[in-house]
C-alpha cells in the first residue's frame, strides 16, 4: 500500500494548489468583474450557462482567445466552476460511501497501517473512500489542475501574480511606472 | 459528540452563507482609495465600531475553549480574565486622547510607533515594520486557533467523514471571501450579524446552564464523563495566583496593543463621546466570558470533569440540549470564529501593504489604487490558508489549547512599553534604539520561555503561564533603562552646551 500512501500524500498538495487556485481565480474573477460596467456584476452568473463556458473553452482551443480582459474573465469563472464541482465531488462522494463504508478486517488493518505512514493516509482513511472511486476523484483532480494552470498560463496569471505581490511593480494606464513613484516617497 | 439533525446543519449552515451573500454584496458600494477600503476613515458609526470591537474580541478560542477548560480547573480564579479586560478597557479610555492626534492622521498603531520612534531609520532598524511582524505572526496565530477551534466544533458536532484539513480550508476560504470582498466597510456590516446570531447562541446555552443549575433539567452524564477514574489534580495556589497574574499581563495591555483597536479608532466618526460604546462593547465581551467560565464550573462542580473531552463538549452533553437549539448554539460559536478571523485577516492585509510595501497613502491614480486593494486581498487570503495550515498543525501537535493561545497572544505584550512611553512621555522620540531593544527581548523570551515549557512537559505549566509576565518584566526593565540614559545624555549635552 506504500503507492497508496504516496498517491495520497500527491493529492494533499493537489487538494491545497486547489484552494490556491480557487482562491486566486475567485480574487481575480471579484476584481476584473467590478472593473468591467455595472451590468457585468451579473456576468459570475451568466458563466453558468454551459453554452458560454464551451463557446469560450472552444475558442480556447482553437487557439482564438483574445486577450480581452472580460473573455479571460469568463475563462477563469469557467475553470472555478469546474474546480468547485469537481472538489464538490470529491467531498460528497467521501460522504456517501462514507455512509455505507462497512470496513473489513484487512481494510481496518489497511487503515491502521497507512495512518502511521503518511497525514494524507490518515486523511483518507477518515474520508473512507473506496480505493477506484478515490482513484477517479485523483484523476479528474489531476486533470483540473492541469486544465487550470494551462489556462492561467494563457491568462497572464504569473504576470497577475508577481503584481498582486509587489504592487508597486504595477504600471497605470498612462504607462507610468508606479514603484519609482513611491520609492521616491 | 453532539446529536445533530439535518434542521441543526441548516441552522448551521445559514451562518456562513449569509455572511457571504452579505460580504458580496457589500463590495457593490465603491471605495474612494486603497486606505479607505482597510480603514474605512471617519466614516463608521458608533453602533458599527461597538459590532466590530465585539466581533474581534469575543474570540471563540480565547473565551470558550480556554475559559471553559482553565474554569473547570481552577474555579472562579478564571474571572481574572474578564476583570483584567475590564481594567484594560479603563486603560484604553484613559489613554484614548493622547491616541486621539494619531487617529485624526489616520495613523494606525504601527505608524504611531513609527512617527514617535523612528525618526531616520529605514527598513528593519524600524519599531515599525518589527511591530507590524508582530502583529500579524499574533493575528495570523490567532485566526489559525479560531479555525482551530472551528475544526475541533464541527467534529464535536459530527462531521468526521470530512478530514480536518478540508474544514479548516472551507472556513479559511469562507472567512477570507467576505472578508476581501468589501474591506473594513464590510466587515462591520456582516458583523452586525454574526455578532447577533453569537449572542442568540451563548445566550440559549447560559439559559440551559441557568435551569440545570437550579434543578429545572437533570444533568445526562455522558458516556465519556462516566469513564473519568479520577477528577485531574487541582492546580496549586501558586499556579492559580501566576495564571491570574499572566492573565492580568495578557489581557489588561491587549485592547491598547492590537492594531484592530486603532483601526477601529480610524475608522470610527464618533472621537469624543467613546467610553459608553466602549463600555457596552467591554461588558459584552465580559459577559461572553463569565458564561463561559460558568460553563468550565459548571463541569467542575458536577464532577463532570474527563481527561479525554473538553469540558465544553462535556457540558453541552451533559445539558442534553435538544434540537434544534443545539444548532442554535454551535451555529453561534461558528458565527464567532467568522467575526474575529475577519477582522484580523484585514488588519494583517493592511500591515503588509502599510509597512512592508510603503505603499503611498495618498494615491491619486484610481487605477493604481484599486490594483493596491486587489494585492492587499491577496495578502488576507493567503493569511487565512497559512491560519488554516496552523490550525490544521495545531490539531497534529495537540498541545494544550491554552498554551497554544498563550504564544498567540503574549507576542502582543512586547509592545505595551514602548506604546506607553509613546504617549505619556516627550522623551520618547529619543528612545528608538531602547523601543526596539525592549521588543526584541520581550517577544525572545516570550517565545524561549514558551519552548522551555513545551520541552520540560506538563509538569512546567507554570514556565508557560509566566512567559507573558516575564517578557513585561524585560520589555519595562529595557525601556526604563534607555529613559534614564536619555536623561543623562540630556544633562550632559545641557552642561557641554
Amino acid at each position: 500500500m506504500i503507492w497508496m500512501s504516496t498517491l495520497l500524500n500527491i493529492d494533499i498538495i493537489f487538494f491545497f494548489a486547489e484552494f490556491a487556485a480557487l482562491f486566486g481565480l475567485f480574487s481575480m474573477m471579484i476584481d476584473r468583474a467590478g472593473k468591467a460596467s455595472r451590468e457585468s456584476h451579473m456576468v459570475a452568473l451568466r458563466a453558468l450557462s454551459t453554452e458560454d463556458f464551451f463557446d469560450r473553452l472552444i475558442e480556447f482551443i482553437d487557439g482564438e482567445y483574445c486577450q480581452n480582459g472580460i473573455v479571460r474573465l469568463k475563462m477563469e469563472q469557467g475553470i472555478f466552476l469546474i474546480l468547485v464541482i469537481c472538489s464538490g465531488f470529491f467531498v460528497i462522494s467521501g460522504y456517501y460511501s462514507a455512509s455505507s463504508f462497512v470496513p473489513t478486517a484487512t481494510e481496518a488493518a489497511t487503515a491502521e497501517r497507512l495512518s502511521t505512514l503518511s497525514v494524507a493516509a490518515i486523511e483518507s482513511v477518515a474520508l473512507r473512500l473506496p480505493v477506484a472511486q478515490y482513484l477517479l476523484a485523483f484523476l479528474i483532480q489531476l486533470g483540473v489542475l492541469i486544465l487550470s494552470v494551462i489556462v492561467a498560463i494563457h491568462a497572464g496569471f504569473p504576470q497577475d501574480m508577481l503584481r498582486l505581490i509587489d504592487p508597486t511593480r504595477f504600471k497605470d494606464s498612462n504607462g507610468s511606472n508606479r514603484k519609482s513613484a513611491s520609492q521616491g516617497k | 459528540m453532539l446529536h445533530f439533525r439535518w434542521f441543526d446543519w441548516v441552522i448551521v449552515g445559514i451562518v456562513p452563507v449569509t455572511a457571504l451573500l452579505l460580504g458580496l454584496r457589500s463590495r457593490r458600494k465603491p471605495v474612494s482609495g486603497w486606505v479607505d477600503y482597510f480603514l474605512f476613515r471617519r466614516q463608521m458609526s458608533s453602533a458599527g465600531t461597538v459590532s466590530n470591537y465585539v466581533g474581534a474580541n469575543v474570540v471563540f478560542t480565547a473565551i470558550f475553549l480556554v475559559l471553559t477548560l482553565e474554569g473547570s480547573k481552577r474555579g472562579w480564579w478564571v474571572l481574572a480574565v474578564p476583570a483584567a479586560w475590564i481594567v484594560g478597557t479603563i486603560l484604553l479610555l484613559v489613554l484614548y486622547p493622547r491616541m486621539a492626534p494619531y487617529l485624526q492622521k489616520g495613523e494606525t498603531l504601527h505608524q504611531a510607533l513609527g512617527s514617535v520612534f523612528d525618526r531616520g531609520q529605514t527598513g528593519w532598524s524600524t519599531v515599525r515594520r518589527w511591530a507590524s511582524l508582530w502583529t500579524i505572526v499574533a493575528f495570523v496565530s490567532g485566526v489559525g486557533l479560531e479555525f482551530y477551534g472551528g475544526v475541533l466544533l464541527l467534529e464535536w458536532a459530527g462531521v468526521p467523514q470530512i478530514s480536518r484539513l478540508t474544514l479548516a480550508m472551507a472556513l479559511a476560504f469562507v472567512c477570507a471571501t467576505f472578508t476581501i470582498a468589501g474591506g473594513l466597510r464590510g466587515i462591520a456590516t456582516v458583523n452586525y450579524f454574526l455578532d447577533g446570531a453569537t449572542f442568540i447562541g451563548i445566550i440559549t446555552l447560559f439559559v440551559f446552564i441557568a435551569l440545570a443549575a437550579f434543578g429545572f433539567r437533570v444533568p445526562v452524564v455522558t458516556e465519556s464523563a462516566a469513564v473519568v477514574s479520577a477528577a485531574p489534580v487541582a492546580p496549586s495556589l501558586t499556579d492559580n495566583l501566576t495564571f491570574a497574574f499572566g492573565a492580568f499581563f495578557i489581557f489588561v495591555p491587549m485592547q491598547l496593543c492590537a492594531l484592530d483597536t486603532w483601526q477601529r479608532g480610524v475608522a470610527w466618526k464618533e472621537r469624543k463621546n467613546v467610553a459608553g460604546p466602549l463600555v457596552f462593547g467591554a461588558a459584552l465581551v465580559c459577559l461572553a466570558a463569565y458564561i463561559a467560565i460558568t460553563a468550565g464550573n459548571y463541569v467542575r462542580t458536577r464532577g463532570l470533569v474527563s481527561q479525554s473531552e473538553h469540558p465544553l463538549l462535556t457540558m453541552i452533553g451533559a445539558l442534553a440540549i435538544p434540537s434544534p437549539v443545539i444548532g442554535l448554539v454551535v451555529a453561534g460559536f461558528i458565527a464567532t470564529i467568522l467575526s474575529t478571523a475577519d477582522e484580523l485577516l484585514n488588519c494583517c492585509g493592511y500591515a503588509v501593504l502599510s509597512d512592508f510595501l510603503n505603499l503611498p497613502r495618498n494615491e491619486n491614480s484610481e487605477e493604481t489604487s484599486r490594483h493596491y486593494i486587489r494585492s492587499g486581498k491577496f495578502y488576507t487570503g493567503v493569511f487565512a490558508f497559512v491560519s488554516a495550515s496552523l490550525a490544521f498543525a495545531g490539531i497534529r501537535v495537540q498541545k494544550q489549547i491554552t498554551d497554544m493561545a498563550n504564544v498567540a497572544f503574549a507576542t502582543q505584550v512586547v509592545f505595551i512599553m514602548p506604546i506607553l512611553f509613546a504617549l505619556l512621555s516627550k522623551r520618547a522620540r529619543k528612545m528608538h534604539l531602547s523601543a526596539l531593544l525592549a521588543m526584541l527581548l520581550a517577544f525572545g523570551v516570550s517565545v524561549i520561555m514558551t519552548a522551555i515549557g513545551w520541552l520540560r512537559g506538563p509538569d512546567s505549566q507554570i514556565v508557560i503561564d509566566s512567559a507573558p509576565l516575564v517578557a513585561f518584566g524585560v520589555g519595562a526593565a529595557t525601556m526604563t533603562i534607555g529613559w534614564i540614559c536619555s536623561i543623562v545624555s540630556a544633562r550632559k549635552s545641557r552642561r557641554h552646551a
